[in-house]
């Protein structure tokens, strides 16, 4: 008798819906939340996995000896990048202010109440804060992580900590607000639907101005400035780590519609995404064979990123048919861009700025030539494009956006990194280069068996 | 020209100490410059002529000094031999050396000796020519290596043992045998080794099929638009490799077509002029391969050299940056007829390779 009393109460709690037996149900307001809600949190969930993907790339991109540390990194920035956002970040990116930059919802605490009282910029979709705030978290995890890759291989680990904090603070919210946040650039019709300037184009940029502060890797050039091939210790994870990007780009691109209720929209703009990376990677290959006499790899990754990067502006704006013509000019662009600045002497360890920087430009200009009139009323920002009859408009406006996004935030980067440079110091010393990061930031070994088999051999730098 | 060959002969003759034949090696280097002369072949020519004479010239020092140290004469006659671009008389001046030693069975009883003399004068050789300039050949194709340096039938045995066992490091060894020449001492000797081959050849025309993969196997360097490969990377980065890019594939192509058509010619131009002769190919195409050799040649002679040790070496590597606009396109079409003579090579040992399988009434 007990038994079966109790496997009855046990039934009872699986079956929630008998509890529910007096009301009607949800309210399909209510119905359109919870889905909007799941969607958006499977896309941060999405976004926030792409650190994975870049933990991936990097340490596959670059030696043995600092994979350890350039993987373990990613989760250092992440953690330092989610406190410092939640703390101001968020408040100045989104909140209620200017033109320039928000002054409320800093340190926010989840509740309806503070998101509806702060953060009318992203009123617009129904979803709960606490999940908006993820997303946007997840995006400038991915702008950080960017920054990261002209730091690869001989910062010191101080560095991240600091520059994480400010790049957070003081450097990213800026241009999310002017863009995304109700800001100046908004209100002139900037079309970045997911981030080419806002997120890529920011970190990037970043990347740049550190690649150029602390100069390339000893053993890069020659002393008659010809460059030495440093290859990555790990193909495959270099390849790994794209893939779980493309992936995660479907969180990234789609995600950015902030709902799920939208007639399939989000899927159109899944699509566009897809097309993009497909047609970059593929051109980027071929471009590398007729090039080089041999494909590439390397190089398609970079195609396939750097078409990802250029789709993330223009994905809800643009016919398919333009999507592919965007990822293949992007996988293109960056190929050639990358060869170029290897000779012009400037050591982009896994050439951040070429993938995410030339390709963010072009990404964000793209929408001025190719944005369509029915996509433009759906999404609702800015004016259609050149080919579409649109003049030379919406073209301005992307340009102007891109300009003034890359100059503030080279400027602001060169700066702090500058005087960090000179206070605290941005490099480590060559021992420690030589040594390998692993060793010299944290007193292990990545690989541990491989690095001591090397440590009685010669060490090849 | 014939003056300064017949003065440095004098000089050869008249050497009597390893500085002196290091000297005339120098003398080349500042009197044989590519700028004097009108025609790369002649310049070819002279140099060769030169590296000859003093190889030959060293050789004969070692035995004479060998002999008048007590360590005896040569018991039997033999053959020092060149193989590689000494071989084929198209060393430039930076070649390293590539050389073996034949000689004559010696008689019941006497092979101890003459294995202990030729060593020794083997030795005396390598080190005599590498104090004058000439880097060991990184193969270790030299007449120190005990396999590169045999009595006659020791060599045929070891030709015939290369040709059983066609792998793809024996193959490449059997390419080598066509280049070898005389450059001292009985060349009857070698003449023996060359007529076997091309027998042997002759009746075994499969051989050819596995001489193809080693002769393709550098490819000519152009891209599929036409342009020219550079260097990525490193000490060379931005330059052209003009020796495996142009010069190699265009010897090896040539070379493989004079074997299948049965010519005994070890020099590359002199087997376009077989060719020519033979009437297998149009006198045009002759010409073009020609003209494509003869654009090898000169820019492989323009390409960065070290002196290091003493001795003069050459990655063979160019920067076309430094060519003309007419150098530019020069090369680019060697590169163009580069290509088209490997599809003829591929094309002509592959219908030799049908016929024979029809002959026989099966596949090769």
């Amino acid at each position: 008798m007990k038994k079966a009393l109790f496997l009855t109460l046990i039934l009872l709690l699986a079956f929630p819906v008998l509890a529910y037996a007096a009301d009607e149900g949800p309210t399909p307001a209510a119905l359109q939340l919870a889905v909007d809600s799941v969607w958006v949190m499977l896309a941060a969930i999405l976004v926030i996995f792409m650190q994975a993907g870049f933990a991936l790339l990097e340490s596959g991109s670059t030696r043995m000896k600092n994979a350890g540390h350039v993987a373990g990194k990613t989760i250092l920035t992440f953690g330092l990048c989610g406190l410092a956002f939640w703390a101001l970040g968020f408040g100045f990116a989104f909140g209620d202010g200017n033109s320039i930059l928000g002054f409320k919802g800093f340190f926010f605490d989840g509740t309806e109440e503070m998101a509806a009282a702060s953060f009318s910029s992203l009123s617009f979709s129904d979803v709960p804060g606490s999940i908006k705030f993820l997303f946007q978290l997840a995006f400038v995890g991915v702008s950080l992580a960017i920054a990261w890759g002209g730091f690869a291989e001989r910062a010191k680990l101080s560095v991240y900590f600091v520059f994480g904090v400010l790049f957070t603070v003081v450097i990213y919210p800026f241009v999310a607000h002017w863009i995304w946040g109700g800001g100046w650039l908004a209100e002139h019709g900037k079309q970045d639907f997911a981030g080419s300037t806002v997120v890529h184009l920011q970190g990037a940029t970043a990347a740049l101005a550190a690649t150029l502060l602390l100069k390339p890797r000893l053993g890069k050039y020659n002393k008659d400035g010809k460059p030495n091939l440093i290859p990555g210790h790990n193909q495959v994870l270099s390849v790994l780590g794209v893939i779980i990007l493309w992936i995660g780009w479907f969180g990234f691109n789609p995600g950015s519609t902030l709902s799920a209720v939208n007639d399939g929209f989000f899927g159109f703009i899944a699509m566009n995404t897809n097309l993009a990376a497909a047609a970059g990677g593929v051109a980027a290959l071929l471009v590398s064979w007729l090039y080089f006499g041999k494909a590439d790899i390397p190089s398609m990754l970079n195609g396939v990123l750097a078409a990802l990067v250029a789709i993330t502006a223009s994905c809800a704006f643009v016919e398919t048919w333009a999507a592919v013509v965007i990822g293949l000019v992007a996988g293109t662009l960056t190929f050639f861009t990358a060869q170029w600045f290897e000779k012009a002497g400037i050591d982009d360890p896994v050439y951040a700025f070429s993938v995410h920087g030339i390709a963010g430009m072009w990404g964000s200009l793209s929408t001025g030539f190719f944005a369509s009139p029915r996509l433009v009323e759906i999404v609702g920002v800015g004016k259609e494009g050149l080919f579409y009859g649109g003049g030379l408009h919406q073209l301005g406006v992307q340009a102007m956006g891109v300009a003034v996004s890359f100059v503030f935030v080279f400027v602001l980067s060169y700066a702090i990194l500058w005087v960090m440079k000179q206070t605290m110091g941005l490099r480590v010393t060559e021992e420690e280069e030589i040594m390998g990061l692993d060793i010299s930031e944290h007193g292990t070994y990545g690989y541990p068996e491989q690095m001591k088999k090397a440590g009685n051999e010669t060490v090849v730098v | 020209m014939d003056k300064w060959m017949e003065r440095f002969d004098v000089s050869i003759y008249s050497a009597v100490s390893t500085e002196q034949l290091r000297g005339l090696r120098e003398r080349m280097h500042v009197e044989l410059k590519l700028s004097q002369f009108s025609d790369v072949v002649e310049w070819n020519r002279t140099v060769n002529s030169a590296h000859d004479r003093l190889i030959a010239g060293t050789v004969a020092l070692a035995e004479q000094t060998m002999r008048l140290e007590g360590l005896g004469t040569p018991p039997v006659p033999y053959a020092f031999a060149a193989v590689g671009s000494a071989g084929r008389a198209e060393q430039t001046l930076w070649s390293d050396q590539d050389n073996a030693i034949v000689y004559a069975d010696p008689p019941e009883g006497r092979e101890e000796e003459a294995e202990t003399y030729f060593r020794q004068l083997s030795e005396r050789i390598f080190d005599w020519l590498r104090s004058a300039g000439y880097p060991p050949c990184p193969g270790n194709v030299l007449c120190t290596n005990a396999a590169w340096r045999k009595p006659l039938s020791g060599w045929l045995a070891m030709i015939e043992g290369w040709r059983d066992d066609p792998i793809w490091e024996n193959v490449r060894y059997l390419l080598m045998i066509a280049d070898i020449r005389c450059l001292y001492g009985d060349a009857g000797l070698i003449e023996r080794i060359r007529t076997d081959y091309l027998e042997s050849l002759g009746k075994r025309s499969g051989l050819l099929v596995h001489m193809l993969q080693n002769t393709l196997h550098h490819k000519i360097t152009i891209g599929v638009l036409g342009n020219i490969i550079t260097e990525r990377y490193g000490e060379d980065a931005g330059a052209f490799d003009i020796k495996y890019g142009a010069y190699i594939p265009l010897v090896n192509g040539i070379r493989l077509l004079a074997l299948s058509a049965g010519l005994n010619e070890g020099s590359t131009l002199g087997r376009l002029e077989q060719l020519r002769a033979s009437g297998h190919y149009s006198p045009d195409e002759i010409e073009r391969w020609r003209e494509a050799f003869k654009t090898a040649l000169e820019l492989r002679s323009a390409a960065s050299h070290e002196k290091e040790d003493g001795m003069y070496s050459s990655r063979g590597m160019i920067d076309p940056n430094t060519l003309s606009k007419s150098g530019k396109r020069r090369l680019k079409s060697c590169l163009r007829t580069g290509i088209g003579l490997q599809q003829t090579v591929r094309k002509t040992v592959e219908r030799m390779a049908e016929s024979t399988a029809r002959e026989r009434g099966g596949s090769a």
